[in-house]
């Protein structure tokens, strides 16, 4: 079963997603940034150390997101992800757009 | 899982199959993924594991979602074949069906765009996709075979 825990920092907050980042998990994801934001949050950071699945209604949550923050000058960062994923992410020309990076040793490639 | 029916498991001969009758909600579909995942360990496919179970789930999405309308009494038929050469997935829901060929018209989505990117997906790791007349059934073949993916 997949989970997820957010920590507030300074200008936002950071999002660890244990599982995947699925339609089942989403909705909730996305009620709770939408919240973070309304009360001014400028960066979130999604930390994908524990993530081993994203499926499109995953994608579709980051790139809202972005585009939200994007609207009020905040910013999106999707840090420690796996080589699956950033595959696929590469795969769907994203890394620029969600200033998405690897583990430790699994930097993308540039698009 | 108690709430899915199982038809077939372990098919004699090589192949390895699982036919599943499942109800159309989304918490039906982590297990799914997790008979999924034993099954191609116990081929020793674990290298495919992200490959399948991101199809299979986009499937059953699109099944739940919008196939059956998120209606909780209907169900999604779910198969899996693992071949020698291919992995063949088949999900059926039991709504009137969507318009694939308008969808694959459309082409790709706008980069800021939520949405729409399901069929992109399973392109990036099915070798072949197929959907029935209706619209309601979707078949995926994937190469098993590294050479081939």
């Amino acid at each position: 079963m997949s989970s997820y825990r957010m920590e507030h920092t300074d200008n936002g907050c950071r999002l660890m997603v244990n599982g995947g980042l699925t339609v089942v998990l989403v909705p909730e994801i996305q009620q709770a940034l939408k919240a973070e934001v309304e009360n001014g949050a400028q960066q979130i950071t999604f930390d994908l150390s524990e993530t081993r699945m994203v499926d499109s209604s995953g994608i579709g949550l980051l790139i809202a997101a972005s585009n939200t923050l994007s609207q009020k000058n905040g910013k999106l960062s999707v840090i420690n992800t796996a080589p699956e994923i950033l595959r696929l992410m590469q795969s769907m020309r994203l890394i620029s757009r969600l200033n998405i990076s690897g583990r430790a040793g699994t930097e993308p490639d540039h698009e | 899982m108690n709430t899915a029916t199982e038809h077939r498991q372990a098919a004699p001969g090589r192949d390895t199959q699982l036919c599943l009758t499942i109800p159309s909600r989304l918490a039906a579909i982590e297990p799914v993924c997790e008979q999924i995942r034993g099954l191609l360990a116990r081929r020793h496919l674990e290298d495919m594991e992200f490959a399948v179970e991101i199809l299979a789930r986009e499937c059953l999405n699109n099944a739940i979602l919008h196939g059956n309308h998120g209606l909780a009494d209907a169900q999604v038929d779910f198969g899996i074949r693992i071949g020698k050469r291919l992995i063949c997935l088949r999900v059926t829901d039991q709504g009137p069906g969507f318009d694939w060929r308008r969808t694959i018209r459309h082409g790709l989505p706008a980069e800021s765009s939520v949405d729409g990117r399901g069929l992109m997906l399973a392109s990036l790791y099915a070798r072949r996709i197929a959907f029935n007349r209706r619209g309601n059934q979707v078949t995926l073949w994937i190469n098993t075979a590294k050479e081939g993916r």
